[in-house]
């Protein structure tokens, strides 16, 4: 059970469905929280990211149709370990993601975002809403 | 780089969050240690703080706004 990001400020309040993960590629990693977000196919990162991570970036453009609109991207691979623990005090396993999309800039979106190919075929997520967490069950096989 | 000895990290509270929206944040023992709008500078000056525990920051944005308007 992974409790909301969540953040108040001047009466007002928000709450978010992050997933803390470990990013990594070769020996370089990177710590930080991915929105889970079930209308996205794919999932998305920032260019920065895939800069510190040193990752091999496929340069062709592409296009990532979305809700907001057209994002151009470039895709590449990179390792994801969901910075948890399981409820024998497990870490989770760590997985190649074979196809990441990275955004033009760092401003594209507000977050990296996790989509459901492949983070969803590996994980069933349920998302308590009221109680303000959500569950990952790693699925067998 | 060695590898990350798994370890949860803790949020700071939302009061704390609440501050910096719009920036990135580096995250350490539930405390915010580094933030701004430039993530590369916001983790390297994390990553001078946390190197002598060899251990490494989560870093991650806080939104400007309700999510609902982005």
């Amino acid at each position: 059970m992974i409790d909301y990001t969540k953040l108040a400020w001047e009466g007002h309040s928000e709450k978010i469905p992050m997933l803390p993960v470990v990013l990594s590629w070769g020996a370089r990693t990177l710590k930080t929280k991915m929105l889970l977000d079930t209308g996205a196919g794919v999932s998305f990162i920032q260019p920065w990211m895939a800069r510190e991570l040193r990752l091999d970036v496929d340069r062709s453009d592409r296009v990532a149709p979305g809700a907001g609109g057209d994002l151009r991207v470039q895709s590449s691979k990179v390792n994801i370990q969901p910075a948890v623990l399981d409820t024998k005090r497990r870490p989770a396993r760590c997985r190649l993601m074979e196809f990441v999309l990275i955004t033009a800039d760092d401003d594209s979106l507000p977050f990296p975002m996790l989509g459901r190919h492949p983070f969803f075929n590996w994980y069933d997520v349920e998302i308590r809403e009221k109680d303000d967490v959500f569950v990952l069950k790693e699925r067998k096989g | 780089m060695a590898r990350l000895k798994m370890l949860e990290e803790k949020d700071p509270s939302p009061a704390e969050l609440g501050k910096h929206r719009g920036e990135w944040v580096a995250v350490y023992g539930g405390k915010i240690i580094a933030h701004g709008t430039n993530p590369e500078m916001v983790l390297g000056e994390a990553t001078k703080k946390t190197a002598p525990r060899q251990a490494q920051p989560m870093i991650y944005r806080i939104p400007k706004r309700d999510l609902l308007l982005y």
